[in-house]
C-alpha cells in the first residue's frame, strides 16, 4: 500500500528511459553496416553525391556535418542577441506592462511549428534574398551590366556556380544557408528569449538591491551582478537553442535541400548550400519520394549514420552544456 | 574630469541650458533618422543612398556638440569624439564599397545596403544614446534612459520579421479559403479516362485532431508519471529519468522520425498487408477492387511517436507543478496522517493540474505541428480517417505539396497557405488556451485549494 | 542643517494594504536614531522609503514627502539619492566578487577608480581591516556571517554617503560578531547620521542616541533614548520597552 506509489511512477517514469535507449540502439545497429559499406574513410571524405545523382556516389557526410554546424551557427548568432535583448527588456529594463505583453507575444509565437517558417521562407527570399544578395534579379534572367559587370567577365571564374548554389532560385529548392539561418533564428527566439528572462530573474532579488542601494544605475548592476550571475542559466538557453537548431529538419529540407554538395569554398560561405544532417539522412532515408520511398541498402546504412550523428552532436552539446553550467555555479557559489 | 579655465566665450545660464538641449536634440534626431533609415534599407535597396548624408549629419552635429563644450564650457566632450569617428568610419566604408559586390568566391550578389544598415545603426545608435541621456539631465537614471534604444532596435527587427511573415501567411491563406475546401476530402478517383484528383483539406484537418487526441491519451500517463518519479521519490534511478528526458527533448525531432521510419519502414516491410502486425503499425486501407494494401503508417503508430515529443513536455510541466507545491500543505498533508499515495492523489496532483494541463496542450501543440515524426510514416489521406488508418495531418499536408506524390501537388499547392493558416489556428489556440491557464486561472484555482 | 532627513506625513501601501500611515520624523545629523518595534508595524517599510528602495516593489505607493537636506527626495534621481543616503541589510549581502571589489563597487559605479587608501580607510571605519588585509583579493562569500555583515557596512562607507540606513544589521549575527557590529556602529557617531531599524531593545539602548517606537504603521513616541527608556510619555512605549507583549489594536487608539 505504501509502496504503490513508487512502483507506479517507477513504471511509468522508465518509459523515458526505455524509449531513449531503443532509439539510441536502433540507430547503432543500423549505423553499423555503413562502417563497412561503404566504410569509415568514405565517410569522413568531403564530397557527397547521392544515389539519385548521374556519376559516381560517394557517401561523405563531412558536408552535411560542416551544413549543421553552419546553420545552427548563423541560427543562434542572430538569436543571441534578439533574446538577451528581449529578456533584459522583459525584466529589468521593461516599459511599464510593455514587459508583460512582450511576454505573451513571445509564447504565442513559440507556438508557430517549424513547416510554416519553412513555407514562409518564400517571402524572405522575395523581400529579402534576392533584393540583397542575387543583385535583385530573378533565375534564368541576368543582366550583367546591371550589377557593372560584362558578359565577358560575368561569372568570375571563382565563383562555384556548378553547385546548383544559386541565391536566387525561386522554387526555393537551392537556397541558402544563410536564409536557413534566419528563419530557425526566428523559430527559436520563443524559446530562448523566456529562457533568458528566467535566468535574469532567478539572481537573488538580495543582490540587486544591494547593488542598488550603495548608488549604482541599473545598467551597472545589470552589467556587474545580474548578468554574470545569470551565465549558467544563460548557457542553458543558449544549448536549448543550439539543439533546436542543429536538429530542425523542416526549415533546411525546403530552404537548403538535400542534393550533392560539398563543405563551402570559403568554409564559412553562408550563401552556398550546404544540405545539414537533418536534410541528407531523410534524403537518403526516402523521405522524398512521395510516399513510395524506401531505401536502398548502402543509402539506408549512411542515412541511419547521418542521423546517429546528430544523435553524437546532441549528446555532445548537453554534456558540455551541464559540465560547464555546474562548473560556474560552483565558482559564483550559487 | 573638467578643468576650469577662465571660459573663452562666456553665457548666461538660461542660454547654456537652452543650446545644451538643442544640441543634445540634434543628436537624438540625426540618430533616429539614422536608425530609421538602417531599417528600411534592410528592405529597401534604394534607401542605402541616404546612408552617407545622414552619417555626414551625425558626424556635423557630434563636431558642433565638440565645439561647443570645448570653447564654451572647456570640457573635453569623449562622446562627440566617439560617434564622430564611428560616423566618419562608416562613412568612408561605403564610399568605397561599389553598388554590387561580388567574386572573392563568395557566392552571391551582395547589394552595399547589406552593409549600409549596420553602418548606420553603428553610426546612429550611440548619437541616439548619447542625445536621450543629455535631454534626460546627465544622471545616471538618464544613462540607464540611453539604453533603450540599443535595446529596442533588435527587438524591432525581430518583430518585423514575424509580422511579415504572418501578414503574407494569413493574406495568401485566406484568399483560397472557402467552405468547399473545408469539408471536402483529397481523393483520387479512377474514371475510366484515368485518375481524377479532387482538392479538400478536410481529411487532414480530421488527421490533425486525431493525432492530437491519440498522442494526448498516450503521452499523458507516462508523463505525469516520469514527472512525479523525479520530483517525489529520490534516488539514483532519478538522475538517469531526468538524463532521458532531457535527451529526448533535445535530440530533435527528426531522430524520432528516424526511429518511426526504421519501425514502420524496415522492420513492418517484412509483413503483408492483413497480417495484423502490418495492420497495426501501418495502417491499411482498400483499393478500387477491393484489395487490402499497406498504407505508410497508421495514425496510432503516428501517435506513438509523436509521444516521444510529448512525453518529455508533460514529465517537465508535472515536474515543475510539483514543486511549486507550498511545503506548508505538504507538510500538512503527512501531519494528518495521509499516506503518500493518498497524498498524492488528493492533495500534490491537484496542485500541479494547471501545469500538467499546460504542458499537454503545449504538448499537443507541438503534435500537431509537427512534421519531421511524420516525414516517413504519412500520406495524403485520400483513404479516410481511423487509428489503423493511413497518418496524415493539415502539417504534412503542406509538406506533401512540396514533396508528395506529383497529382498531390498538382491539386493541392494552391491551398499551400490556407492549410497553414488552419494549422496556425490551431497550434495558436491551444497555445493561447495554455497560456491563459498558466497566468489567469492558475492563482484562482490555487487560492480555492489552500482556502477550502 | 540640525536635521539632515525630515518626513511629513508619510504614506506607504502595498496594493491595498497600507502598512505605514502617516509618519512625522527628523533624523538628526550626525546621530545614531534607532526605530523599534514589534514585527510588522511598518519599521523596515519606513526604513526603505527613505532611500526610495520602495520604487522596485511594483504595488507600491508612496504619500507624503521626504526631504534630505531640505530637497525632495521624490524628485531626486534615485541613483544620486542613494549615493547619499546608503543601506545596510539584514542578511549580509556581499557580493561574489573579491573582499577589495565589493568596498570599491559603489565608487566604480560612479565611474571613478579606487584607490588603496580608500579600501582601507572604508574597511577601517567597519572595523573589519585587521582581520582581512591579508585576503583582499579572497572572494567575500570565504567571510563569516559577521565578518560578512561589515564589508556591507565598508561598502557602504566607500561612497561616502551623508546617512547610513540599518535594517536589523545583526538579525542573521552571532553575540560576538553583534558586539563588533555595535563597535562600528558607535565608530561611525559624529561623521555619519544613522538610522537602525531594530527588534532588540537593548541593541537600540547600547547604540543610538535617539529612538522612534513605532506600532501599527505609526510613530507612538520618540525621543533622546536616555529619556524614552526612563520616562517614557506614553503606556504603550513602557509595555513594549519592558517586553510586555503590545496589541495594534491598542495602538490606533493613540
Amino acid at each position: 500500500m505504501r509502496a504503490w506509489p513508487f512502483v507506479a511512477s517507477l513504471s511509468l517514469g522508465l518509459v523515458p528511459v526505455v524509449l531513449f535507449a531503443a532509439m539510441a540502439g536502433m540507430l547503432v545497429v543500423n549505423s553499423l553496416p555503413a562502417l563497412d559499406n561503404p566504410g569509415l574513410d568514405q565517410l569522413t571524405r568531403n564530397e557527397f553525391a547521392s544515389q539519385f545523382s548521374t556519376g559516381a556516389r560517394i557517401y561523405g557526410i563531412v558536408p552535411a556535418v560542416v551544413g549543421t554546424l553552419l546553420v545552427a551557427f548563423v541560427a543562434v548568432a542572430i538569436a543571441l542577441p534578439v533574446s538577451l535583448a528581449m529578456a533584459i527588456m522583459a525584466t529589468e529594463f521593461t516599459l511599464g506592462p510593455l514587459g508583460k505583453l512582450l511576454r505573451t507575444l513571445l509564447g504565442v509565437l513559440g507556438g508557430i511549428p517549424s513547416i510554416v517558417y519553412a513555407l514562409l521562407a518564400v517571402v524572405l527570399v522575395e523581400q529579402f534574398m534576392i533584393p540583397k544578395f542575387a543583385g535583385d534579379m530573378t533565375f534564368p534572367t541576368f543582366d550583367a551590366a546591371k550589377i557593372g559587370a560584362s558578359p565577358q567577365t560575368w561569372p568570375p571564374g571563382d565563383v562555384p556556380f556548378n553547385a546548383g548554389a544559386y541565391p536566387w532560385d525561386p522554387t526555393g529548392l537551392n537556397n541558402s544557408t544563410l536564409l536557413g539561418g534566419i528563419l530557425i533564428a526566428l523559430l527559436i527566439i520563443p524559446f530562448m528569449a523566456p529562457l533568458m528572462a528566467d535566468a535574469i530573474s532567478n539572481v537573488p532579488r538580495s543582490l540587486r538591491e544591494a547593488s542598488l542601494a550603495v548608488g549604482a544605475n541599473r545598467w551597472f548592476t545589470l552589467r556587474k551582478v545580474t548578468l554574470p550571475l545569470a551565465v549558467p542559466g544563460m548557457l542553458g538557453a543558449l544549448s536549448l537553442g543550439l539543439l533546436k537548431a542543429m536538429g530542425d529538419a523542416m526549415i533546411v529540407i525546403f530552404v537548403v535541400g538535400w542534393q550533392a554538395n560539398s563543405a563551402p569554398n570559403p568554409f564559412f560561405d553562408v550563401l552556398e548550400r550546404t544540405a545539414p544532417l537533418t536534410a541528407t539522412s531523410a534524403g537518403l532515408l526516402g523521405g522524398f519520394q512521395g510516399n513510395s520511398g524506401t531505401c536502398q541498402a548502402v543509402a539506408c546504412h549512411v542515412g541511419y549514420f547521418s542521423a546517429f550523428m546528430l544523435l553524437l552532436v546532441a549528446l555532445v552539446v548537453v554534456l558540455a552544456t551541464t559540465v560547464l553550467q555546474a562548473r560556474l555555479r560552483r565558482r559564483i557559489a550559487l | 574630469m573638467s578643468s576650469t579655465r577662465a571660459t573663452a566665450l562666456s553665457l548666461p545660464a538660461v542660454r547654456r541650458l537652452s543650446i545644451d538641449r538643442l544640441l543634445a536634440g540634434a543628436y537624438v534626431t540625426t540618430g533616429l533618422v539614422a536608425v530609421t533609415a538602417a531599417l528600411v534599407a534592410l528592405l529597401e535597396n534604394d534607401a542605402e543612398m541616404l546612408a552617407v548624408p545622414l552619417l555626414a549629419a551625425v558626424t556635423l552635429v557630434a563636431l558642433a556638440n565638440l565645439a561647443y563644450r570645448w570653447f564654451v564650457l572647456r570640457k573635453w566632450d569623449a562622446g562627440a569624439i566617439v560617434v564622430a569617428s564611428l560616423a566618419v568610419a562608416g562613412a568612408l566604408i561605403l564610399l568605397a564599397l561599389p553598388e554590387y559586390l561580388y567574386g572573392y568566391e563568395i557566392n552571391g550578389i551582395i547589394h552595399r545596403s547589406i552593409f549600409a544598415a549596420p553602418v548606420l545603426l553603428v553610426g546612429g545608435l550611440p548619437a541616439t544614446s548619447v542625445g536621450v541621456q543629455r535631454l534626460s539631465g546627465g544622471t545616471p537614471s538618464a544613462q540607464d534612459l540611453s539604453r533603450y534604444p540599443v535595446l529596442l532596435v533588435p527587438i524591432f527587427i525581430a518583430f518585423g520579421a514575424y509580422t511579415l511573415l504572418l501578414v503574407r501567411l494569413v493574406s495568401d491563406g485566406v484568399g483560397e479559403l472557402s467552405w468547399d475546401v473545408l469539408t471536402h476530402k483529397y481523393t483520387e478517383t479512377l474514371e475510366p479516362t484515368g485518375f481524377v484528383y479532387s482538392a479538400g483539406l478536410r481529411t487532414h484537418i480530421l488527421g490533425t485532431f486525431m493525432l492530437i487526441g491519440l498522442t494526448s491519451a498516450i503521452s499523458i500517463g507516462p508523463g505525469v508519471g516520469a514527472g512525479i518519479f523525479v520530483s517525489e521519490f529520490r534516488n539514483p534511478f532519478t538522475h538517469v529519468v531526468t538524463f532521458s528526458t532531457t535527451m529526448l527533448r533535445a535530440i530533435s525531432v527528426f531522430i524520432i522520425g528516424v526511429a518511426a521510419f526504421s519501425l514502420v519502414v524496415d522492420f513492418a516491410q517484412d509483413y503483408p498487408a492483413g497480417d495484423p502486425i502490418s495492420d497495426f503499425i501501418r495502417g491499411s486501407y482498400e483499393d478500387e477492387n477491393g484489395f487490402q494494401h499497406a498504407a505508410n503508417g497508421s495514425f496510432l503508430t503516428a501517435s506513438i511517436f509523436l509521444s516521444f515529443l510529448v512525453i518529455p513536455v508533460i514529465a517537465r510541466a508535472t515536474e515543475e507543478g510539483l514543486r511549486s507545491v507550498p511545503r506548508k500543505i505538504r507538510e500538512g498533508s503527512i501531519a494528518l496522517g495521509a499516506t503518500e499515495g493518498h497524498g498524492l492523489l488528493r492533495i500534490l496532483l491537484p496542485w500541479a493540474m494547471p501545469n500538467i494541463i499546460t504542458g499537454l496542450l503545449l504538448g499537443a501543440a507541438e503534435a500537431a505541428g509537427s512534421v519531421a515524426i511524420l516525414l516517413f510514416i504519412a500520406g495524403t489521406g485520400q483513404h479516410g480517417i481511423g487509428p489503423l488508418h493511413e497518418a496524415t495531418s493539415l502539417s504534412f499536408a503542406i509538406f506533401e505539396t512540396k514533396y508528395g506524390p506529383k497529382p498531390f501537388q498538382d491539386t493541392m499547392t494552391q491551398y499551400q497557405f490556407t492549410a497553414a493558416l488552419l494549422l496556425l489556428i490551431i497550434t495558436l489556440g491551444l497555445t493561447a488556451v495554455a497560456l491563459l491557464i498558466k497566468g489567469r486561472f492558475t492563482a484562482r484555482y490555487r487560492a480555492t485549494l489552500a482556502g477550502g | 542643517m540640525p536635521e539632515v532627513i525630515e518626513t511629513e506625513k508619510l504614506q506607504v501601501a502595498y496594493g491595498e494594504r497600507e502598512v505605514v500611515l502617516g509618519i512625522d520624523m527628523k533624523i538628526t545629523t550626525g546621530k545614531v536614531t534607532a526605530i523599534v518595534g514589534p514585527s510588522g508595524c511598518g519599521k523596515t517599510t519606513f526604513l526603505r522609503a527613505l532611500n526610495r528602495l520602495t520604487d522596485l516593489t511594483e504595488k507600491c505607493r508612496v504619500h507624503g514627502s521626504v526631504k534630505l537636506d531640505g530637497e525632495d527626495v521624490f524628485t531626486m534621481d534615485p541613483v544620486l539619492l542613494r549615493r547619499r543616503v546608503g543601506m545596510v541589510f539584514q542578511d549580509p549581502n556581499p557580493f561574489p566578487m573579491s573582499v577589495k571589489d565589493n568596498v570599491l563597487y559603489g565608487v566604480k559605479a560612479q565611474g571613478m577608480r579606487g584607490s588603496r587608501e580608500l579600501l582601507e580607510a572604508s574597511l577601517r571605519k567597519a572595523v573589519l581591516w585587521d582581520e582581512v588585509s591579508d585576503r583582499l583579493n579572497a572572494s567575500a562569500l570565504t567571510l563569516s556571517g559577521g565578518q560578512q555583515q561589515r564589508l556591507c557596512i565598508a561598502r557602504c562607507l566607500a561612497v561616502a554617503p551623508e546617512v547610513i540606513l540599518m535594517d536589523e544589521p545583526a538579525g542573521s549575527l552571532d553575540p560576538g560578531a553583534t558586539s563588533q557590529l555595535e563597535a562600528s556602529i558607535l565608530a561611525m557617531k559624529g561623521t555619519y547620521t544613522v538610522v537602525i531599524v531594530t527588534h532588540d531593545v537593548q541593541e537600540a539602548r547600547r547604540v543610538s542616541d535617539y529612538t522612534a517606537f513605532m506600532l501599527g504603521g505609526r510613530v507612538v513616541e520618540m525621543g533622546p533614548t536616555a529619556e524614552l527608556f526612563e520616562t517614557p510619555a506614553n503606556e504603550l512605549t513602557s509595555d513594549y520597552l519592558a517586553g510586555r507583549l503590545v496589541t495594534i489594536a491598542a495602538a490606533t487608539a493613540v
